[in-house]
């Protein structure tokens, strides 16, 4: 299935595997592809991405879910951030986000290996010989309700990234 | 106690979900707190069975949740 990936793509999909092994995720979602993708250094991606204020510091932070635990532990009476404050003064600056790396194999969700499908699909559709990471980005976007949720908790919907980006395409040629 | 007192609430609240979501944090932060120190008595030349003690769980429960994470 990868031999049309591009040399980039290839590399969003490796980055996206290191990124949920950061997280401490036992498993790599079309979230980590996302943020993957919005650390490719230039071209419609990043430029659609960033425009969107999408950028892999917030994506990460609204993939990991822990916008929507502050919020669940607050009602609980639980400061999430003093928490991470304490832990912190007692463990050393940087401590809370870093997890050590899982080892070995980690799987894709049945969510992000629709999405690598739904790329493939996208560059067929598109009539590109190869498949680029804008390929990925649209069968990311279409992949299921996970990245809608990611994304919205940054205020974007899926359907305006795939506006733009079909359009950044359409003006390349 | 105060604390205790919100998550009865929020466990028997009318909206089942909101209650289970937010038990569903707490393990989560909780697994998180347990990692952090598992860590930290390692570093400090715990064993496996003074981790376990402390937890007031047995060292199978201990070294199956963790041990994966110290093998090198």
């Amino acid at each position: 299935m990868f031999e049309r990936f591009t040399k980039q793509a290839r590399q969003v999909v490796k980055s996206a595997v290191d990124i949920a092994a950061r997280q401490g995720s036992g498993k790599v979602g079309p979230e980590h592809l996302l943020v993957a993708l919005s650390g490719v250094p230039d071209g419609p991606v990043r430029e659609v991405l960033s425009e969107l204020g999408a950028t892999p510091a917030t994506l990460a932070a609204a993939a990991s879910g822990e916008q929507d635990d502050a919020a669940l532990l607050a009602r609980l009476g639980i400061d999430l951030e003093e928490v991470r404050r304490s832990v912190e003064r007692n463990f050393g600056e940087g401590t809370w986000a870093r997890r050590s790396i899982r080892k070995g194999h980690i799987p894709f969700t049945p969510e992000a290996k629709k999405a690598l499908e739904l790329s493939l699909r996208h560059a067929l559709a598109l009539k590109s010989k190869s498949l680029e990471v804008e390929h990925v980005l649209l069968g990311v976007l279409d992949a299921g309700p996970t990245v809608r949720k990611t994304l919205n908790v940054i205020s974007v919907e899926p359907g305006q990234v795939k506006r733009r980006l079909l359009a950044v395409l359409k003006a390349a040629g | 106690m105060d604390d205790l007192g919100k998550l009865a609430v929020a466990a028997t609240n009318d909206h089942p979900g909101e209650g289970l979501r937010a038990i569903a944090a707490l393990r989560r932060l909780l697994d998180r707190l347990e990692e952090l120190h598992v860590e930290h008595a390692r570093d400090r030349g715990w064993s496996w069975e003074e981790i376990a003690g402390a937890l007031g769980v047995t060292k199978q429960t201990v070294h199956r949740k963790h041990g994966r994470r110290f093998r090198r």
